[in-house]
């Protein structure tokens, strides 16, 4: 639609702009192209296309620290933001440890494959295609009487940070998804299960499969009812072990231990986890939708070991954090950007649980009697990131003589950051990338001591 | 109808052309949405106003629909150039099918020009950073306020985080149907979270503010107020014990305990679900689905309520919806597609986050209307119950119709009296038999600001209740 913009120019021309205005400037632009097409019973039910780009600007001067934004990437436009963040530096109060990093002696690690040409090329009507095979797919098996959504939606996003501290550096990345929200049916009972794929691009999904995932997911729930209450020995599939651990990463970031709202500060070298547990980020891991070669102010991504075989190893830090923490090293990587519309903030890039061994067959046999937990809804509300009280609705089944039983729905499950790193006592080695909170590789986990209330 | 009139965001000529543009090769619907929205934000933790932030957005979209399709895009600029392009490339994907199923065409729309009322419009300027310094100051000093109100009630308040936020949108609505419809909306909202720790024990408070009117501010009162209420419930819950886990009777405070109708019904009459039969609400309206004593409402024109508007996203004027009347469902939510693929009224609760979302039937202010009991009397009845005072948030399946949703600030009633606190809980339930169950009703409506969030667009709504007695429900404590 519009014509071809760089964000490393209009970067560029943000930091030249800006050079006279009293402040250090930090310019962080992107341009990117979305596609989102929904199916249902055949057909396209809506296909979305779009070109987002915008420039965000972070002014630093005195320790102060202002920013702004716009869609406007005229130089009027530009102007204006660096005018507007300036200003917005005025009002907010002095830090001596507020600063934008300095871009000397930087190296980038390689990062490869974080685009596929395929998002590109691919037209709509394969994208459109793939949604419908994922559809159909869910269909194809019994009991499935209607697929509610069936998703495809890709991006490429063409992002650049260029600061006045001599930063400079760009990346273009896709990814793509498919997901499939599908029903099953006996009488007048009714349940629904979701499946899912995602890659750099159409070609690395696998629509047959989301469909088949969501199919059977909601098949296995058919006759489900609450069971007794009581403490269970509870196992977490993947995709609910990864939106728990992106809300405990919430309390590693050095910003919620520094303020005092985490339950994991002063604890550093502490033995909190079963000698099982080992957390990485990662910045660059392959597979990782969130891998980049630099973060959101624009400093090299790494690898930091959060926790290592259960013993509490580092906290997540951007610049600001660091320096705060008195961290030699500043060059941390983990500033997030979620668009040019927020400023920066330290959080994960990749988490990635180490695994154990097994499939979940053999991780059940090992475990015997339990309750498995296939999916959880009410995290937001229900899990609390300060405090570290985690108390959500969960569906699932009996695990009963080392295998899957009864199905169960309608209980929750309760615990807390604490008590779930220390209960963790058995993993598999069935790690997948989960995408659905953040960028999250995890294997099916075992975790004695849960909560769960029912009948 | 006589809206607001507001400063002309794209030329009335430009609009129409556009629809008639994208109607040429067919189609059943169109519209352009076009927005500008200026926004600010402040946020103050570690005793330290930390950050200010400011930006503005402006775009259009622009969406045809087609047979079973809706093709969709935006611009994020106001210029004519891009939206023709956009115009254009929705016109291929449309007919050349973006589905690979036959389009239906539908030669009674091919080349009419849409007719569009004439409004009377004019030239406005941008809203500018400038025009917030005198905000600045003033929300500025709320925010100190609210964390010196929190702070001096006890050492135990560890970090007071304090956000205040305004924002100023502007949208102008172009309809096939011939509509032309623009709305002013001017939001500020202050949120205050309050830390408390007791040895290695944390616990949080977390109170809102809001504001939908442009003429108005915060009262300082009010903002030491919410302040002192969120600290109050962080040092509340140290003191607190864990929550009960199990069955048991439910009494939810009036306000922010409206987050059970808008989870356990609410998003079940969408007309979206129920086109798509994914609601357990589908088919029954006419249908007994809750006690003689319950009626509730969906309302977008009280103007003192957070989550309305003058029109919604798809230039239709928001109303009030009665959603059920002495216990029989007598009403659904709909947007312009769904209501014409169903045969509905359009109730107004088109809505979408921004330019950049497809509009989707949302909730705008949703409660129970109040009943004839005292909250007293209603807990001085109870043996045994959980007391939710504050909840936290929820979430619904609306195919099978289970909800739950988070505790924040949560009691015993044991034996017709309030005893000591517990700590927050999830409570998780079935829609149709938590609203068969609700057997009391008091008379203390009152209606809490919160967002919704669904299809990952999150917009304004209200949420609130008298205070309500649930017979049964589980709730998810910890102490089993």
């Amino acid at each position: 639609m519009g014509e071809i913009v760089s964000p490393l120019d209009i970067c560029r021309l943000a930091v030249e702009r800006g050079a006279g205005v009293g402040a250090a400037i930090e310019a962080y632009a992107e341009v990117g192209r979305t596609v989102t097409i929904k199916a249902y019973r055949g057909e396209a039910e809506s296909v979305s296309v779009a070109e987002p780009r915008g420039l965000g600007i972070r002014a630093v001067a005195g320790g102060r620290v202002g920013y702004a934004f716009t869609s406007d990437l005229g130089p009027s436009g530009v102007e204006r933001v660096l005018r507007e963040a300036v200003a917005n530096s005025r009002v907010a109060e002095s830090d001596p440890c507020v600063a934008l990093p300095p871009g000397e002696d930087l190296e980038y690690p390689l990062a490869s494959d974080l685009w596929s040409p395929a998002v590109a090329s691919w037209s709509l009507e394969k994208k459109t295609e793939l949604a419908l095979r994922a559809e159909q797919a869910a269909l194809a098996l019994p009991q499935i009487e209607a697929v509610e959504e069936s998703v495809y939606a890709d991006e490429e996003s063409h992002t650049a940070v260029v600061s006045s501290e001599g930063i400079q550096v760009e990346s273009i990345r896709s990814s793509a998804y498919v997901w499939v929200l599908a029903h099953a049916t006996c009488g007048t009972e009714r349940q629904s299960g979701l499946g899912f794929d995602a890659g750099r691009g159409p070609d690395d999904l696998k629509p047959e499969e989301a469909g088949a995932e969501a199919a059977q997911k909601a098949r296995a729930l058919l006759g489900a009812r609450p069971c007794a209450t009581g403490t269970y020995k509870v196992v977490l599939d993947r995709e609910v072990a990864a939106a728990l651990l992106s809300y405990l990463a919430q309390a590693l970031t050095a910003e919620a231990v520094q303020k005092g709202r985490s339950v994991f500060a002063g604890r550093l070298g502490e033995q909190l986890g079963s000698s099982h547990v080992t957390l990485v980020d990662d910045g660059l891991a392959p597979g990782g939708l969130a891998s980049n070669p630099f973060d959101g102010e624009g400093l090299p991504r790494g690898r930091t070991v959060l926790v290592s075989h259960g013993s509490l190893r580092s906290y997540l830090y951007d610049s600001y954090t660091a320096r705060k923490g008195g961290l030699a090293e500043l060059r941390v990587g983990n500033a997030r950007r979620a668009s040019y519309r927020v400023p920066p903030r330290v959080g994960p890039s990749n988490l990635v649980l180490e695994g154990g061994s097994g499939t979940l067959e053999d991780l059940l046999a090992r475990v015997g009697e339990g309750l498995y937990v296939d999916s959880a809804t009410g995290l937001h509300s229900g899990v609390n990131p300060i405090s570290g009280e985690i108390s959500i609705g969960v569906t699932g089944r009996l695990i009963r003589g080392g295998a899957l039983s009864q199905p169960v729905r309608e209980v929750t499950i309760a615990t807390d950051f604490v008590s779930l790193l220390a209960g963790i006592e058995d993993l598999a080695a069935d790690g997948r990338w989960i995408p659905l909170h953040g960028s999250v590789y995890t294997p099916s986990l075992a975790v004695s001591g849960v909560a769960v209330a029912g009948r | 109808m006589n809206f607001r009139e507001i400063p002309q965001l794209l030329p009335g000529d430009l609009l129409r052309e556009l629809l008639a543009h994208v109607l040429s090769r067919g189609g059943e619907q169109a519209d352009v949405f076009v927005e500008r929205r200026a926004s600010l934000s402040l946020r103050l933790e570690d005793r330290r106003l930390e950050e200010a932030l400011s930006g503005s957005d402006q775009g259009a979209a622009l969406r045809l629909v087609r047979g079973p399709s809706a093709y969709f895009g935006y611009v994020e600029a106001l210029s004519e150039a891009e939206l023709v392009r956009l115009a254009e490339e929705l016109i291929r994907i449309g007919s050349s099918g973006g589905t690979t199923a036959t389009l239906r065409s539908s030669p009674s729309s091919n080349g009419r020009q849409p007719v569009l009322r004439d409004e009377v419009l004019h030239e406005g300027t941008p809203r500018d950073r400038g025009d917030w310094s005198d905000h600045v100051e003033r929300a500025s000093s709320w925010l100190r306020l609210a964390d010196e109100t929190a702070r001096c009630l006890s050492q135990e308040v560890r970090q007071v985080s304090a956000i205040y936020g305004e924002t100023t949108q502007e949208v102008c609505v172009a309809h096939s149907s011939g509509t032309l419809a623009t709305d002013r909306r001017v939001r500020k909202m202050i949120a205050v979270t309050v830390t408390a720790r007791r040895d290695s024990l944390l616990q949080v408070g977390r109170e809102t503010l809001a504001l939908r009117k442009e003429q108005q501010d915060f009262d300082e009162a009010a903002v030491a107020a919410v302040a002192r209420l969120a600290a109050e419930r962080a040092l509340l819950m140290l003191d607190s014990r864990p929550a009960p886990g199990g069955r048991m009777a439910v009494v939810l405070a009036n306000g922010f305990g409206g987050v059970l109708f808008h989870e356990a019904c609410g998003h079940g009459l969408e007309a979206d679900y129920i086109l798509k039969k994914a609601s357990v609400w589908e088919g029954k309206i006419g249908q007994r689905v809750a006690g003689p004593h319950v009626f509730a409402y969906d309302d977008g024109v009280s103007a003192d309520m957070w989550g309305g508007s003058q029109i919604d996203d798809e230039g239709v004027p928001c109303r009030r919806t009665l959603l059920i009347e002495g216990g029989v469902l007598t009403g659904y939510l709909s947007d312009r597609v769904r209501a014409a693929r169903l045969g509905l009224p359009l109730s107004g609760n088109g809505r979408r986050q921004d330019f950049r979302h497809l509009p989707y039937p949302r909730m705008t202010n949703t409660y129970f209307a109040p009943g004839q009991y005292k909250p007293e009397e209603i807990i001085a009845d109870t043996r045994y119950a959980l007391y939710a005072k504050s909840l936290s948030g929820g979430q619904v399946n609306p195919a099978t119709g289970e909800f739950v949703f988070g505790v924040a600030e949560g009691y015993l009633i044991e034996n017709g009296k309030i005893t000591g606190p517990v700590r927050g809980a999830t409570l998780i339930g079935n829609g149709p038999e938590v609203l068969a169950g609700i057997d009391a009703i008091a008379d203390d409506l009152e209606v809490k600001p919160g967002m919704c969030g669904k299809e990952g667009q999150l917009v304004p709504v209200g949420s609130g209740q008298p205070t309500v007695r649930i017979k049964e429900l589980t709730v998810g404590g910890t102490n089993v």
